[in-house]
């Protein structure tokens, strides 16, 4: 029993060491195309990419990650099981996009927006997010319910930059870019850089379409609860497209 | 963070006027335990589980089964209601009226006696969720079909079946904002645009949430859902209206859901909103081993259960709101309590009361807790409960519990 028990350890590290390789070798561990015929060669790609788990998922430029094509010998452990059973193959960089948690949100709406203004009603909602108790932990996810308070919330704090509202100090500090109506090329410019900076990463043409959409269509009227609409004013009209920015998931995921 | 809004009973019930008579189509009159429906009566049904995670000792719907044997139960504290139907007295016995004539033990004769499995055939045959294909089988106008109060019911799968998918309620407060409640304030979005700043949002994410089908599926429900919210008419409801018979309190509720009395609450808000599935269920605090005299589930169900479930109930059978409606409540955990130490009895006798519910039992125990064999499993308590509601569509088989009529 003892030298089973010696033996194992070994014969385990030897198993696992041989257990995976790449076809593609150094070249392809180092990022460079090692298309197997087990990866058709449209994988999400990976990193904080276009392709990333916060991406896009264009991943046209990146080189799909390597795959196991060799699996080597199966390793049956000390209870007579192998070791590989249940073991699940995907594409690495797959699903792995995850909603940021409530305590992370609550500095990122600060960070991308600015101290100042910070939205106020982002601390009033921990409960619809998910916050979880102290010393408990469950994995957000979004609901109906969430990712409107999401709009509501990014709304508030854009409402602030845009100077529609007095920010955090009391004051209105909107640049006065945002006292303009939005066009399709100053929409264009502002989505582009929203995008870039919500997201951390560019916006594909159609993403900042959407965007420059809301800024310069959607959001001229607004109905009231009276069912009467009026004219949103530009600071408005801004806040509703950055609000719509931080509503998507390059935001509010990664 | 309370909230006072606009409420009408009326201009809601105007609300779901549509939704009721799109729905009356799809439905017929029960049988076995099911009263005859009046054919033409046009009524919203609701479903409001209550789920006791750990388990449901079948001291409460079973009592006789264990009358002056075990689980402290004696001829003082049980309340025959008819039809071989014994409850506990403190607890179901003491339901208002309209429960205890319109209550049923189902026998569920899961044959699991660990927890995860339980709570997973409970609420799923492992893959497809028995609630949310409920929900989506009732069809109706709501964009939110079927809501969990707090937290989700443990264990189970929950993919979407259609375009309805679960949605998790946590706050009253910012539920109801996105039902169009809450006083004017112009740092909320006008629901039009915020409507269509979601689509754009969306059209934002779809990559991403196509880029990771599993890990992102909840914002695709998520958008979906909330979308169709905000393009569904205002339903302005005022939080303290419905919450004040819950709480004693007029105003200044607190919109936060945290015990079982807010989670029934929540339930009532989204029933009013038009849900067909409403969950409430807490942490994992029914697994009462070592309960052999049944006074810590007694006191547990008493305190944090009775509360609520008799504001409801009262609702149940005097608002006229609610009373219109086929409104059916089912109480079960994972499964009942095993003798002699109150361990895990592989079946369940689940708790019903609704509109056309009879008195009678198919969940009465043995002594020894056990259920006959031939009792149904899970999938045939949901079919029980789509019986209830009168859902035409027979998603889970024929019910097969005649015998109590």
């Amino acid at each position: 029993m003892k030298r089973l028990l010696l033996i194992a350890p070994l014969a385990f590290a030897a198993a696992f060491s041989l257990g995976c390789s790449s076809s593609g070798g150094d070249k392809c561990l180092s990022g460079d195309n090692c298309d197997d015929g087990n990866n058709n060669g449209q994988g999400p790609g990976n990193g904080a990419g276009p392709g990333g788990p916060g991406g896009d998922g264009t991943g046209t430029a990146a080189a799909p990650p390597p795959l196991c094509t060799t699996m080597g010998a199966d390793h049956v452990g000390l209870g007579g099981v192998k070791l590989t059973d249940g073991r699940v193959a995907a594409i690495a960089g797959a699903d792995r996009g995850r909603m940021k948690p409530y305590s992370a949100l609550t500095g990122e709406y600060k960070r991308v927006l600015g101290a100042d203004n910070n939205p106020t009603l982002v601390s009033q909602v921990g409960s619809t997010f998910g916050l979880s108790p102290a010393r408990w932990y469950a994995e957000p996810a979004p609901n109906a319910v969430s990712l409107y308070t999401a709009l509501r919330v990014g709304f508030d704090g854009c409402l602030q930059l845009t100077g529609a509202v007095a920010n955090g100090k009391g004051t209105t500090t909107g640049d006065a870019k945002y006292g303009v109506a939005p066009t399709a090329d100053t929409a264009k410019a502002e989505c582009t850089a929203w995008t870039r900076s919500f997201w951390s990463r560019d916006a594909s043409p159609e993403e900042i379409q959407a965007c420059v959409d809301v800024a310069i269509t959607d959001s001229v009227k607004e109905m009231q609860t009276n069912g009467q609409t009026v004219d949103a004013t530009p600071q408005r009209q801004w806040a509703y497209a950055c609000a719509t920015v931080l509503s998507a998931t390059g935001f509010l995921s990664y | 963070m309370s909230d006072k809004f606009n409420f009408s009973r009326r201009g809601f019930l105007k609300g779901v006027a549509g939704t009721a008579g799109a729905a009356v189509g799809t439905r017929l009159g029960g049988r076995h335990l099911i009263e005859t429906a009046h054919a033409a009566d046009p009524e919203k049904s609701a479903l409001l589980c209550v789920f006791l995670t750990g388990g449901y000792n079948a001291l409460f719907g079973s009592a006789d089964s264990f009358q002056n044997k075990a689980f402290g139960v004696t001829d003082n504290n049980v309340q025959p209601l008819g039809n071989g139907l014994v409850v506990d007295k403190a607890s179901l016995g003491s339901l208002p009226a309209y429960a205890t004539s319109h209550m049923a033990s189902i026998g569920v004769r899961h044959g699991i006696s660990d927890h995860g499995n339980a709570e997973t055939m409970d609420w799923s045959d492992g893959t497809r969720n028995y609630a949310i294909r409920l929900a989506q089988a009732m069809g109706g106008e709501a964009a939110i079909k079927i809501a969990a109060i707090g937290g989700f019911p443990p264990s189970a799968p929950r993919p979407a079946e259609g375009n309805v998918s679960f949605q998790q309620i946590s706050n009253m407060d910012t539920t109801i904002r996105a039902l169009g409640g809450g006083t004017p304030d112009p740092k909320v979005p006008a629901r039009n645009v915020a409507a269509q700043a979601l689509i754009r949002s969306q059209t934002m994410s779809g990559r991403t949430v196509t880029a990771n089908p599993k890990a992102m599926t909840t914002f695709k429900d998520a958008f979906d859902t909330s979308i169709l919210t905000l393009q569904k008419p205002i339903k302005p409801f005022v939080f303290d209206d419905i919450a004040k018979d819950y709480t004693g309190k007029a105003t200044g509720n607190s919109t936060s859901v945290t015990d079982f009395t807010s989670k029934f609450i929540g339930a009532e808000l989204m029933i009013r909103a038009g849900a067909n599935v409403v969950t409430i269920s807490d942490g994992f605090n029914w697994d009462s081993h070592g309960d052999t005299d049944g006074s810590a589930v007694r006191k547990r169900f008493g305190d944090q259960v009775m509360p609520g479930l008799t504001t409801f109930v009262n609702h149940m059978s005097n608002d006229p709101d609610l009373k219109a409606m086929n409104i059916v409540v089912a109480i079960f955990g994972d499964f009942a309590r095993s003798l002699p130490g109150s361990d895990h009895q592989p079946n369940l006798t689940t708790t019903v009361i609704g509109k056309y519910v009879k008195v009678g039992t198919t969940g009465r125990t043995d002594a020894k807790v056990g259920l006959p064999a031939g009792t149904g499993s899970t999938q045939q308590m949901w079919s029980y409960f789509a019986s209830a509601l009168k859902v035409q569509t027979d998603i889970f088989g024929p019910n097969p519990h005649p015998l109590v009529l």
